[in-house]
């Protein structure tokens, strides 16, 4: 894991610290894919993207996802989904740079050293990925800190967005009397 | 059965509304006046110059739609068809998430119907600091008054919900003030669910009121139509040149559309209005354009309350409190207002800090969570000079705006006065929205006081929205200090008008939209009196 002092020397500014690690290390090799399945429906998440996102909304949903295997399964698939409605909605500027921070959570040297996780994300343990998380969370670096947050908005956002989600939160959805008033 | 204006007025085939998405070629069209934007500014203007008898053209980058078709009250539509970026447009650091429409309407759409005339100490400082001398609380009562009449602007009797309750009942034993917002609304359900557009048509909205008037009156709505640049020649605004947008609104399509106008009027929004007048090239011997923008910077107190509070349902903001806003003038400690939001599960889920079984926790207590927010009163003090926009490289703005020592302070006061009218109330729990606050926050006031004094204050790990985005084409009565006069007419080139949220000098001190409606209506009368040499009755 880089120290801060590393990073200081690496000169971390922006999305440079990608660009650097791209330079150094060539092109991304990414990790074997995570359970889950490629369907022509995703828009912008190729699959590596959809591996990395499913370890990470499988921390991130914790508590939140179902417990009966099966609907687990589906659930976190829903979830990858919904992110990747999330992300092909942002303007084509954001779209590239949450492209960009996939990039750096895919390639294996900067998952190693600057995420901080060294299994692939098909293998990474919970700890691992909320220890990574976490450490984003609470970096004194205002670009980790804002990876971090970008990932909690389309986890949480991609999450709570279908209804099917809100079982268990004490919300009904939107007024179902609504539905006909313009046909009343 | 109910009517739906919109869906009435396309039905009657007398309406002149052009999807440019669908366009096919390349094409110019001529009106009287070009208006860009279809929010509280360009709709009152668009009304206003209509009735005049000019040929208005208004352009709109996002999409029509409407209550009757589209407004389904689901979060995961509703904010990436109405919003700027879905609902996360961010400023440079990514420290402040903004809240902004983009549809026909504008962010008068997907608003919570707050209406406030533009406070008294707001524009006596801008007689005094900028030279506005006729903006006198006699003078500006009347266009507010007109503007209240014709988007319905009542007193809201109704029984607050329950989220507005707590505000309500903390402040009273925390002795702070408060009163009751009053709403631009008839006959409207109570159903809390205005962010994603009103689905009865009881918000007055743009959408429903200006904006139909104009096109009964033939004007012309392009919609999916970004703005590019401002037409100039001979030492005038002769007219915009847009770029037809792709259906989701994110892409252009390749298809240049020309207004020819014989007078340019902008009303994009704050951000945009700058960003659009940026890529024009124009002239700006100052350097004002986009400096001086303001947000209302916004931090956030969750609560857990040992009753269900529901804050998804009932009319989003019915109480506000001024006290901190009356009881620091302009030039001392950052004043704030407080007020609530809606709670939704999307808009809830991404702003609750943490994650995992924390986090799950939290939202198991949905129906029992309130929260209060302190809107920021940015731009009185020299030490809260806003945010500057500047163009990315594919020529869209980026606003940065540096948090202030001044304006932390001042959240961090809020944060306490929050925490403590939140106790008051009965919560079992208080939770500042800040990264270090612990899971389940804290269980005492005393509590969050020691632990509230100490959290570090910084973007990304304190959580800061904003919904009220003003300033960057500012008014002054002198170029040197403003980018238009007190009408909204550009000081460097003739015919161009900016009648929208940035031409504020400052923050509002309270939610925007009636300010704008009331200056819009000013403005726009006498730019018909000016085109026309006729005065407009209005509202009619």
């Amino acid at each position: 894991m880089l120290s801060r002092r590393q990073l200081l020397k690496t000169g971390v500014a922006g999305a440079a610290l990608l660009g650097l690690a791209r330079l150094a290390y060539g092109p991304i090799t990414p990790d074997s894919l995570y359970a889950v399945p490629a369907k022509a429906r995703f828009k912008v998440l190729d699959a590596e993207s959809r591996t990395a996102l499913a370890a990470i909304a499988r921390v991130m949903l914790k508590g939140a996802l179902p417990r009966d295997e099966a609907e687990y399964e589906t659930a976190l698939y829903q979830a990858v989904l919904g992110c990747d409605t999330a992300i092909a909605g942002l303007p084509m500027g954001v779209q590239a740079e949450v492209k960009e921070l996939l990039a750096l959570l895919n390639s294996r040297v900067t998952r190693r050293w600057v995420v901080g996780v060294g299994a692939s994300w098909e293998t990474a343990s919970d700890e691992d990925i909320a220890h990574f998380l976490n450490r984003w969370r609470f970096s004194s670096f205002l670009l980790l800190r804002s990876g971090y947050q970008a990932l909690h908005q389309i986890v949480f956002a991609a999450w709570y967005g279908n209804p099917q989600a809100w079982v268990g939160i004490g919300y009904d959805g939107p007024p179902k009397f609504m539905e006909g008033y313009w046909n009343a | 059965m109910p009517k739906d204006v919109i869906a009435e007025g396309l039905a009657s085939g007398k309406w002149d509304v052009r999807d440019a998405a669908t366009f096919m070629r390349d094409q110019t069209l001529e009106a009287d006046v070009v208006i860009v934007g279809t929010g509280a500014g360009g709709g009152v203007a668009a009304e206003i110059l209509s009735l005049a008898g000019l040929k208005v053209v208004m352009l709109e980058e996002g999409e029509l739609r409407y209550a009757s078709k589209h407004f389904n009250l689901k979060e995961a539509e509703a904010y990436p068809t109405l919003y700027q970026e879905s609902a996360g447009r961010q400023t440079k650091d990514k420290g402040i998430t903004i809240l902004q429409g983009r549809t026909v309407g504008g962010s008068t759409t997907v608003n919570w119907t707050s209406s406030f005339r533009t406070p008294p100490t707001t524009l006596a400082f801008w007689r005094d600091h900028y030279g506005l001398d006729d903006m006198t609380v006699e003078n500006m009562a009347g266009w507010f008054g007109k503007a209240e009449k014709r988007l319905s602007v009542i007193d809201w009797n109704v029984e607050p919900n329950v989220n507005n309750q707590v505000l309500m009942s903390g402040a009273d034993r925390a002795g702070i003030h408060w009163s009751k917002i009053r709403r631009n609304v008839k006959a409207c359900l109570n159903l809390g669910y205005c962010g994603m557009g009103c689905p009865a048509n009881a918000k007055q909205s743009m959408l429903i009121t200006t904006v139909p008037t104009a096109l009964d009156r033939g004007a012309t709505l392009l919609t999916h139509l970004r703005a590019e640049r401002v037409l100039q020649e001979g030492g005038k605004a002769v007219g915009v040149e847009g770029m037809a947008m792709n259906h989701s609104g994110l892409e252009p399509v390749g298809i240049k559309v020309t207004i020819k106008a014989k007078t340019v009027l902008l009303a994009g929004g704050a951000i945009n209005t700058p960003a659009l007048m940026l890529r024009s090239d124009l002239s700006d011997p100052y350097g004002l354009i986009g400096k001086r923008t303001f947000l209302h910077p916004v931090n956030v107190s969750g609560a857990l309350m040992p009753f269900k509070v529901e804050g998804w349902q009932g009319a989003p903001q019915s109480i506000y409190s001024d006290h901190f806003i009356d009881a620091f003038p302009p030039d001392g400690p950052m004043g704030y207002k407080l007020e609530v939001p809606p709670l939704h599960p999307v808009l809830t889920a991404i702003t609750m800090s943490g994650f995992g079984e924390k986090h799950r926790q939290l939202m198991q207590h949905f129906d029992r969570l309130q929260v209060v927010l302190a809107l920021m009163r940015d731009g009185f003090h020299e030490n809260s000079r806003g945010g500057s926009v500047s163009l990315k490289a594919d020529g869209t703005p980026l606003l940065d705006y540096p948090i202030s020592d001044y304006v932390w302070r001042g959240m961090r006061h809020s944060y306490l006065t929050m925490a403590e009218l939140q106790f008051a109330a009965g919560a079992t729990r208080v939770m500042p929205i800040h990264e270090d606050v612990p899971g389940g926050g804290y269980s005492s006031w005393a509590e969050a006081k020691a632990a509230i004094q100490s959290l570090p204050l910084e973007v990304l790990r304190a959580k800061v929205v904003s919904a009220h985005v003003m300033g960057g084409a500012a008014m002054a009565s002198k170029a040197e200090q403003g980018v238009v006069d007190g009408y909204g007419r550009f000081f460097n080139l003739d015919n161009l008008y900016v009648m929208d949220g940035s031409v504020f000098p400052t923050s509002i001190g309270a939610n925007p939209q009636l300010s704008i409606y009331g200056l819009a209506a000013r403005n726009a009368s006498s730019l018909a009196k000016t085109l026309t040499g006729k005065d407009i009755a209005w509202p009619v």
